[in-house]
């Protein structure tokens, strides 16, 4: 009777975190779609130095950073994936949508400070555990550069 | 060196994939209990033969917290102490004729219950002996020989027997699931420690004869040996006899075995039991 109702609340789990996940993750790539595409005038580029035509340009550090939660599924999933190895595609889905996102907020910041382009961009990743090996994880992204700011017109 | 116009779009699909989770998911948990449930078959099928090689330590370690627990409940009556270490004087030197593995280690313990004569043997080298079973018996020797049938299943490692099928698939599903020790613990002892295990028929015989050979080393001869069992078959009908019947089958029929044993061999005497175990 335990073991049914351990199961039973397994189950529960698995079926919450697929449902409300894979929701979660459909709603979020069509957001990510949009906004790379209205934002795909701010440059992202890992260029260590401007070209030429940015030479006369300001300068600015732009970040966005992102923290995404694993959910049930994910974690069932990515656990039998472990005994017997292979792509995790289930966590590989969550860090590409992190990824993204870190980048398209540190556009949505460079674009805000009038930025054309951003250059020497870096992506760091790290996880925030949940008390040690136990509990949901969950991940941050966080994406840097240098923002490219072009100088008001002098005036007289 | 120059920039594009605009960020590429990067077509989809090249650090992710589209397909369903819920497939992936599926192949991975069915693949993985099949295995899991045909490694476990594979054990319960071979348990018989795998059990007397579990170490005997792991069978102890299983049950330790079990054996802290009745040392405390028992040590309340004097008697009950006197009578438990008799017990325990008389089983040790039954032990050391038995021929026991050398890191088997045996401990006996006396339950209080007058109106069930019982003894049976458990995981851990465990031995239990009621207080019922004491009022029972009319010599050492009737007693000598319950003891050393259950040492005796003891040293063919029948309790781990009997209970390895369930605890190799508890061992291996321990180990699989991550699941720590204390939890297995608690599943081992639902399975029924302090029960009476369900020995075969086979081990039985295989009790009852080792049993026989401890006896006529120890006092010579083989007198008294059949009075208990002869009893337990008077009181067949009884209810509180229900219990012991269960895991000694064919009562008629080792009692006769073992009368084959006795008449062949002159009658001796038979030892007075101990003093401190007739206070029951």
């Amino acid at each position: 009777m335990e073991a049914l109702f351990q199961i039973g609340i397994f189950a529960l789990l698995l079926g919450l975190g697929f449902i409300f996940g894979r929701r979660a993750e459909a709603k979020h790539y069509k957001s990510i779609f949009a906004r790379e595409d209205a934002l795909r005038g701010v440059i992202v580029s890992t260029d260590r130095f401007p070209p030429v035509e940015f030479m006369n340009h300001h300068s600015g550090l732009v970040s966005g950073n992102v923290v995404i939660s694993v959910d049930y599924f994910k974690v069932v999933s990515a656990g039998l994936r472990g005994i017997v190895g292979g792509r995790i595609r289930s966590y590989e889905t969550l860090l590409d949508r992190a990824r993204r996102e870190a980048l398209l907020r540190m556009q949505e910041q460079a674009h805000a400070a009038g930025a054309e382009a951003i250059i020497n961009t870096k992506i760091e990743t790290s996880r925030i555990s949940g008390n040690g090996n136990k509990g949901i994880a969950s991940v941050e992204v966080l994406a840097y550069g240098t923002a490219l700011i072009p100088q008001p017109a002098k005036t007289g | 060196m120059s920039f594009a116009k605009q960020n590429p779009k990067i077509p989809e699909g090249i650090n992710t994939s589209s397909e369903n989770p819920l497939k992936e998911f599926t192949i991975l948990l069915g693949g993985i209990l099949f295995v899991i449930c045909a490694i476990a078959a594979l054990l319960l099928i071979f348990s018989h033969q795998l059990a007397p090689h579990i170490p005997f330590r792991y069978e102890q370690a299983l049950v330790n917290k079990f054996s802290e627990l009745t040392s405390d409940n028992n040590s309340t009556e004097q008697t009950m102490i006197d009578a438990e270490l008799a017990l325990q004087e008389l089983g040790q030197q039954l032990a050391d004729k038995s021929a026991l593995a050398p890191d088997i280690e045996l401990h006996f313990h006396l339950l209080d219950e007058p109106d069930v004569p019982n003894a049976f043997a458990t995981l851990g080298g465990h031995i239990f002996v009621t207080t019922g079973l004491l009022r029972e018996v009319p010599s050492e020797n009737a007693l000598a020989m319950v003891l050393a049938h259950e040492i005796a299943h003891i040293k063919f490692r029948h309790p781990a027997q009997s209970i390895s099928g369930g605890l190799l698939v508890q061992i291996f599903l321990s180990i699989v699931t991550g699941q720590n020790a204390v939890a297995l613990q608690g599943t081992v002892q639902q399975a029924g420690i302090m029960t009476v295990l369900g020995f075969s028929r086979k081990m039985e015989t295989a009790a009852d004869r080792a049993a026989l050979s401890t006896l006529e080393q120890h006092y010579g001869h083989l007198a008294g040996a059949e009075v208990f069992f002869e009893k337990i078959l008077a009181k067949h009908q009884q209810a509180s006899w229900q219990a012991i019947f269960a895991s000694h089958p064919d009562m008629q029929k080792r009692i006769e075995q073992i009368k084959n044993r006795t008449s062949s061999r002159p009658k001796l005497k038979t030892s007075p039991i101990d003093p401190r175990l007739r206070n029951f």
